[in-house]
């Protein structure tokens, strides 16, 4: 398996309050990876601790399964927090100054990118005058400018209205699939990361409680009948040979989860209740994404 | 590094605040000759004592040797004011907002994270800051110098302006020059370790207005041990820079202090800037 990036143990300390507890990471080469947190949850913290703007207390890490990470961090376009702009210089100019710090040839580049994230006419306007969505565009300018393999972005969706939601959603996934950039992402606007992410991590209180694949999400979240059961053995034969019913599973001790027949959840109930079984508990359950995430980070909101 | 250079002198050529401190510091020139021209003026009993709140505490009646009144701006000349805006820190002043705003920037608005960790050592990004932040601060004192001396011509006579000891104002530029570069460090010393635009421009003037006090008082204390910290603070060396008459001594004092100072400002900046966090 190659990894994009690789981290074992990162801790970052400030003071007497750790941030980041021990984060063992594995983003896959390709993956378009949902990092999910509530704020202050160390997201923020981890990202610049990848892109090298703050040095970890412990742990290591590997870029591209190297542990060379100056070399290796020139492959990485990040955009953490907010964007880097000079709020006195036009798009363009920003993006002069990207052009000369990297030594890229050809003043055209920067026309391209400009064009690329939609900011070709913004003309002589200062950045310092762009709406918000307007920088987060110029700042992902800035971080696809060096063409990386690896982007990482953090909450680059923030303050863009819909439309922008979009076509940033879009760039990603074209990002993604076109050019193979694996992409570390956070975002607070669950619905839009699930749209394109193919990897999770949870992370709370600094701590990384849970990495999994979409396809292991979808299936997390699938709507279906939970039935609390005092013999989960006997439920299940009845299940099988009253109800006719294949699909189902045992999360855990005296739980059931029926995903077949649930519009007729009533008729699996009167079978189990004649079959003498004592039915605690029968409610209809599945979530949306967001429900799924809240649940798994404690319910509170402010994911 | 020569392309973070490359893109370090873009941006500086973008900036308006170069523009704005050589505004500032001739409009200062101009108001320093104008004082001269109403002291003057108070002197020969041409306007009131106090007149645009220019007070002459001791009105010198005095005439010259061929029998007209004495001139303070004559006395003074061109080499005088141009002595005035460094050793009076005029120039210091403007070169310290300028220093200030040119390195605190990259972290207000957070640009410094558009390098750190894309190939470049912390140590490279520091001295591709550091060599325009010099070149910077030489560039605003020569254009200071250059703007002092041609407003002189008017308020002084094409007469004056000959009779200038052209030779000793080059020197003295030279000097200043060397006192500037070490001092343009120390405020991005400054603004690395406070990283915060209010703060740097703050600390920067309070070094600027109050450390040769406090040097004055270290000499009291060390008068017993025959020290005198002064002679080796750079600020001093700055303010207390002949016009004339230049000494051996002072000479090499200048450049070694110079040098001394302009290295452990780098140093420390860097060795700062490589353990610090980037936010």
């Amino acid at each position: 398996m190659e990894y994009a990036l690789r981290t074992d143990g990162i801790t970052k300390i400030y003071g007497k309050h750790t941030v980041v507890d021990h984060v063992s990471m594995h983003v896959k080469k390709g993956d378009i990876y949902g990092f999910i947190g509530k704020n202050g949850a160390g997201k923020t913290t981890f990202m610049r601790v990848v892109a090298g703007l703050a040095a970890p207390a412990a742990g290591t890490m590997e870029l591209f399964g190297s542990g060379d990470l100056e070399k290796q961090r020139q492959r990485l376009g990040t955009l953490i927090e907010q964007p880097g702009l000079y709020g006195t210089m036009t798009a363009r100019d920003n993006l002069e100054v990207v052009r000369k710090s990297f030594g890229i040839t050809g003043k055209h580049a920067v026309e391209e990118m400009l064009e690329f994230v939609g900011l070709a006419q913004a003309g002589k306007k200062k950045v310092k005058n762009f709406s918000m969505g307007m920088k987060q565009r110029l700042g992902i300018a800035i971080a696809l400018f060096r063409s990386p393999d690896f982007l990482i972005l953090d909450e680059p969706i923030n303050g863009l209205d819909p439309e922008g939601i979009k076509e940033v959603r879009d760039l990603l996934s074209k990002l993604n699939r076109e050019r193979q950039i694996t992409i570390l992402i956070s975002s607070h606007i669950l619905g839009e990361l699930s749209k394109i992410a193919s990897n999770y991590g949870i992370i709370k209180e600094g701590v990384l409680i849970e990495e999994f694949a979409a396809e292991d999400l979808k299936s997390r979240c699938r709507r279906c009948v939970k039935l609390v059961v005092d013999d989960v053995q006997r439920a299940s034969t009845i299940l099988e040979e009253k109800c006719h019913i294949t699909e189902y599973d045992v999360p855990k001790e005296g739980v059931l989860r029926v995903f077949d027949g649930i519009d007729n959840s009533w008729v699996i109930n009167r079978e189990l209740v004649e079959g003498g079984i004592h039915l605690k508990e029968s409610y209809l359950a599945g979530q949306d994404l967001e429900g799924y995430f809240m649940d798994l980070l404690g319910g509170a909101s402010n994911v | 590094m020569f392309n973070l250079l490359n893109a370090e002198f873009y941006k500086l050529r973008k900036s308006k605040a170069i523009y704005i401190g050589v505004l500032v510091a001739s409009i200062l020139a101009l108001l320093l000759y104008g004082s001269l021209v109403m002291i003057d003026k108070i002197n020969q009993g041409e306007v009131a004592n106090g007149t645009a709140r220019i007070i002459v505490s001791q009105v010198d009646e005095s005439v010259n040797d061929s029998g007209a009144p004495k001139s303070m701006m004559r006395e003074i000349g061109i080499a005088g004011v141009l002595q005035q805006m460094f050793g009076g820190h005029f120039v210091g002043i403007i070169a310290a907002v300028l220093v200030s705003i040119f390195v605190i920037r990259e972290f207000s608005a957070g640009t410094v994270k558009n390098l750190v960790g894309k190939g470049y050592t912390r140590p490279a990004i520091f001295f591709a800051k550091m060599i325009p932040v010099i070149i910077l601060t030489l560039v605003f004192e020569a254009v200071v110098v250059a703007i002092t001396i041609c407003m002189g011509i008017p308020f002084m006579g094409w007469q004056e302006f000959s009779a200038t000891a052209w030779g000793d104002v080059a020197f003295y530029t030279g000097f200043q020059f060397l006192f500037g570069a070490a001092i343009a460090v120390i405020y991005m010393l400054i603004g690395e370790l406070t990283r915060n635009l209010a703060a740097g421009i703050s600390v920067s003037i309070g070094m600027l207005m109050f450390s040769t006090t406090l040097t004055a008082g270290l000499d009291l204390v060390f008068h017993g041990l025959e020290m005198q910290p002064s002679k080796y603070w750079v600020l001093d060396l700055m303010s207390s820079c002949p016009i004339a008459d230049f000494e051996t001594e002072f000479i090499v004092r200048g450049v070694l202090v110079s040098a001394v100072w302009l290295v452990i400002a780098a140093v420390l900046g860097v060795l700062h800037f490589r353990k610090a966090d980037v936010k």
